[in-house]
């Protein structure tokens, strides 16, 4: 326990960032009965059952209902939109929004500052990374290995998935290359495959593809994802250490809303996970944060982080923070001490502070790296219905191509069956749009319901998530020039894809054929690219094999590697336990640590990261 | 074998105005006969209250009245557990639950089965009539208020009686060198796949002490614990809640209780704002047969109530040794909420501002 030692007030741990991360480390400390100070930039509205549903009726009344739209606007903690994105000009910063965006392509990600963090916005969708995601240097001669191995993470993962609540088969994810321990099994049954990726399993069967002169097998699985579906009675919790399972524990029992338990103990397919799961079957960081013992949390919202203080030894020796009551007016300065400084404020937040501090940069790597899974689609017409618009964004992926020799020459991907038609091909706008499209053909009565009937199920969409490697000129970084409202550093990226990545795009195009050909789907009504201001990533890229493709590409909100961990204090920011090399009384955690991107959308394995950092941390502080 | 029973919960109601009719005399539970016929009544009862919670429910239009609504929910919820685990405790003492069948729905306006008739419970929608019957519908027992087999004021003191006639009908068994619970352990509905996280977690009943711990889940969540307002509930590491009684106390006067509030005074603790005026006009216990007239509503209530019906044919079958059928009953219970919504903003053609609404009825 700590003691006061002035009128500051000091913790056994300050942890920065109310997210799905920081709530994690903040529960694990306060398990262990070490005080800490849980600091959140943006406010806490969801805590309470009324607050989450204003969320969700303000998401109603927004006419653009884009990732961040349910959360009201906070000019004190601002977050990037997509609605402020656009294709940038060479040479000439894009300043609208939150970001400033120097290019060469726009970095279309957003993510939100608020309590619960992105997990208030995100699919929940809860890959694990491949053994070979971890050693890409090794196995492939290409980005760079992490400090350390899937095996390493394995018993976290499994906590990491008891905590959120999965859904998934083991077979199922065995199937695709991920080993488990012995006996461990998912908290939660599979969510059930849609009818459409159904429709897609069966016409793939079989369905080999090349890539770099070899075949891989195109395989539909169904995704693990953090959403309450059936508690599966087989299972039983890992031990608290995670390695090994706990015989006596009891099954899994689905978290249902904050403030309403009853309610969102399954999901519901309400198709509206993104932005927001209106009943809360979806896990949120609120879930965890809800539960924090507050016998040792001390919870303080509105309250942004502006700088660590270093003392002489080059220890942190305490935050500096400005609190505020309404968005956009007056803040008060404040300043708490702590044994050990925790930042999980998502990747962009981290290296933002950690530059604005002068801190942990010795490796001049901060802000660096910046990486996400790059997300192309192809869309099409199917010949005969698909279901399309019934049960969540997404139940099914094709994971057999995320690993592979092709790795040496381009990147892998995770393939997204949508359950939501043309949801995000421009101009698209399903259904709405298909309705104004046929009324402008003077289209009306029985013939337009029948029309909308006939063309709406059949849309077929298939989404890559995107390889990117570490390039050091892809960054985000701070300039006097740029503040927010209450006089805080606006992240200024640069940002480009190399061609690993471009190629990589043309690749997923013969994927996307391969599955349309097997589907019967004719070439006239299966599409790759258009041309178009609202997909603000495009370019001319000319292939390996000789010819010229338009390519495009939007954020997947995948945030990474802006303050990398690595083996060695030359090259990365953090090591192996996300401790900060030049500071020993820092972590900094969160997916801005990982060194290569892999496939696999990054939260549970930044969580289970996160809940191996905790064992380090609780080993400073006894 | 248990006989659907009960002709006092399905008879035609009288006339709201009419005076009550007076409580018959006490009949003991005096055999295992006799039990099993009281338990079925349970589930009745049970059941009985579920239509008028979900008719209040359901006609709080989206957004509005949150707390409320959040309220009156978590006790329907807890009606449903209880409908499961009074199927539990027919079925340890060789009953059959019965849940799909005509006689099973009360006719609204009705007297609850096994009630003193000393009110009538109606389909309303949310507002403060409604919520005066279900103040009336869990109101607690006075402290030490005997048991009541037959025509009970209060829903606890039914249960009192059955409580009862266990320990002493399973008393005189062991005398014998036999027991009453003689029924098979597949039939119990335990707190795994098939039934998680409804209100609470059901007890599979086998013995004396399991049949005493169900029945006190389901008086203790209905009317309180030893006569305080908490319902002794600690199943989530929650606070505990409040039991149903003082939960509809809370929106009945806007306020809600806090830990050091007593069930003789009301409650101190924060403002719950309640706007009586958001709620769907339905008029009061539709039946579909008044909207023969108009083909496209009359059409509508028809298939509510073959959903419903259905929905008590996947109950029946999960009470008979086929638990996997709570899972059908998951949809049908999603799809009965979006039909009663959608009927109650149709406008009834009343010309009084009234909505249509579901009705709840027998439509195999």
């Amino acid at each position: 326990m700590s003691t006061p030692t002035s009128d500051i007030r000091h913790f056994d741990a300050i942890v920065v960032g109310g997210g799905p991360i920081g709530a994690h480390v903040a529960r694990e400390l306060s398990n262990a009965h070490k005080t800490v100070l849980l600091l959140e930039a943006g406010r806490a509205g969801g805590l309470t059952y009324e607050g989450y549903r204003s969320y969700v009726t303000n998401f109603h009344t927004q006419v653009a209902k884009d990732t961040n739209s349910p959360y009201p606007a906070n000019a004190s903690a601002p977050s990037p939109r997509e609605i402020d994105l656009t294709q940038i000009d060479p040479g000439t910063p894009d300043l609208n929004g939150y970001q400033v965006e120097f290019g060469p392509q726009t970095f279309a990600s957003t993510y939100l500052r608020q309590l619960g963090g992105t997990t208030l916005h995100w699919l929940g969708t809860t890959p694990r990374f491949l053994p070979n995601d971890f050693q890409l240097a090794t196995k492939y001669g290409v980005g760079m290995d992490w400090p350390v191995t899937y095996d390493d993470v394995e018993p976290d993962y499994c906590l990491a998935e008891w905590s959120i609540g999965v859904s998934a088969d083991r077979k199922e994810q065995e199937g695709i290359g991920i080993p488990f321990q012995k006996g461990y099994e998912f908290p939660m049954l599979p969510i059930p495959a849609s009818y459409s990726d159904q429709v897609i399993d069966k016409a793939t069967k079989g369905l080999t593809v090349a890539l770099a002169n070899r075949r891989y097998p195109v395989t539909v699985s169904r995704l693990p994802q953090a959403r309450n579906s059936i508690p599966n009675p087989r299972a039983r919790p890992p031990k608290p250490d995670g390695r090994g399972i706990d015989p006596h524990g009891a099954p899994y029992r689905p978290v249902g809303a904050v403030g309403n338990p009853d309610v969102g103990l399954r999901c519901e397919g309400n198709s509206a996970c993104i932005p927001i799961c209106p009943v809360q079957a979806k896990y949120s960081a609120l879930k965890t944060i809800d539960k924090l013992d507050r016998r040792y949390v001390t919870l303080e919202a509105q309250t942004v982080v502006t700088k660590l203080t270093i003392d002489d030894n080059g220890r942190i020796s305490g935050v500096e923070y400005l609190s505020y009551d309404t968005e956009g007016g007056a803040t008060t300065a404040g300043r708490a001490t702590a044994n050990i400084y925790v930042l999980a404020g998502h990747a962009i937040e981290n290296a933002k502070l950690l530059l604005a501090s002068g801190a942990a940069n010795g490796s001049d790597q901060v802000g660096r790296n910046l990486m996400d899974h790059p997300f192309s689609s192809s869309w099409a017409l199917a010949p005969r219905s698909m279901g399309i618009f019934r049960g969540p964004l997404q139940s099914s992926g094709i994971e057999s191509l995320r690993d592979g020799e092709f790795r040496r020459e381009f990147a892998a991907f995770r393939i997204d069956l949508s359950n939501v038609g043309w949801d995000i091909v421009p101009d698209a706008n399903p259904p709405y749009g298909d309705v104004s499209r046929a009324l402008a053909k003077n289209m009306f009565g029985p013939a337009l319901r029948r029309h909308l009937g006939d063309i709406v199920p059949r849309q077929v969409r298939v989404g890559f998530d995107l390889e990117q490697l570490p390039e050091s000129q892809n960054r985000v970084t701070i300039s006097r020039e740029f503040k927010d409202a209450i006089g805080c550093y606006r992240p200024v990226i640069r940002y480009g894809l190399s061609d690993y990545t471009w190629q990589s795009m043309v690749e997923s195009m013969k994927v996307s054929r391969a599955i349309y050909q097997r589907m019967g789907i004719p070439d006239a009504d299966q599409h790759y690219v258009t041309s178009d201001a609202t997909q603000p990533d495009e370019r001319n890229f000319r292939a390996r094999d000789g010819k010229d493709y338009l390519l495009n590409f939007v954020g997947a909100g995948h945030h990474m590697g802006t303050h990398r961990m690595g083996l060695w204090r030359t090259n990365s920011v953090v090591d192996r336990d996300q401790r900060s090399w030049d500071h020993e009384n820092l972590y900094v955690v969160g997916c801005g640590s990982f060194p290569t991107t892999g496939t696999a959308n990054p939260t549970l394995t930044a969580l289970a990261l996160a809940l191996r950092s905790t064992r380090h941390m609780l080993s400073q502080l006894h | 074998m248990s006989k659907p029973r009960s002709s006092r919960a399905t008879k035609a109601p009288p006339a709201a105005a009419a005076p009550a009719v007076p409580p018959a005399a006490p009949r003991p539970i005096s055999s295992v006969h006799s039990l099993r016929r009281h338990l079925q009544g349970a589930l009745e009862l049970e059941h009985a209250t579920i239509p008028p919670y979900l008719c209040a429910l359901y006609s709080i239009p989206d957004g509005a009245n949150v707390t409320a609504g959040a309220l009156i929910r978590s006790v329907v919820m807890e009606e449903m557990l209880h409908m499961v685990l009074a199927a539990n405790l027919l079925n340890a003492v060789g009953g059959t639950p019965r849940v799909h069948h005509r006689k099973f729905i009360p006719a609204y306006p009705t007297y609850l089965p096994f009630s003193d008739q000393s009110f009538l419970v109606e389909l309303l929608p949310f507002s403060r009539r409604a919520l005066d019957t279900f103040l009336r519908m869990e109101k607690p027992a006075k402290p030490h208020a005997k048991p009541e087999p037959g025509d009970s004021p209060t829903i606890g003191q039914f249960y009192e009686a059955i409580l009862e006639a266990f320990h002493r009908l399973e008393h005189h068994a062991k005398k014998r060198g036999e027991t009453i619970f003689t029924g098979p352990r597949r039939l119990q509905i335990a707190g795994d796949t098939w039934y998680y996280g409804g209100g609470g977690s059901p007890v599979a009943v086998t013995d004396l002490a399991s049949a005493t711990h169900a029945i006190h889940e389901i008086m203790d969540q209905g009317e309180g614990l030893d006569h305080g307002i908490f319902d002794g509930d600690d199943q989530f590491g929650q606070v505990d809640e409040l039991a149903h009684y003082f939960r509809f106390n809370e929106i009945h006067l806007g306020r809600r209780y806090q830990k050091t509030d007593g069930p003789t005074r009301p409650p101190t603790g924060a403002e719950l704002p309640v706007d009586w005026t958001a709620s769907y006009p339905m008029a009061p216990n539709p039946k579909a047969a008044d909207y023969v007239g108009q083909p496209a509503i009359h059409r509508l209530m028809v298939d509510f109530n073959r959903q419903y019906t259905a929905l008590l044919r996947a109950l029946d079958r999960a009470f008979n040794g086929e638990p996997s059928a709570l899972g059908d009953a998951v949809p049908i219970m999603y799809d009965l909420k979006y039909r009663a919504q959608a009927l109650m903003a149709i406008p009834s053609g009343r010309g009084d501002g009234t909505t249509v609404g579901p009705g709840f009825e027998f439509a195999p």
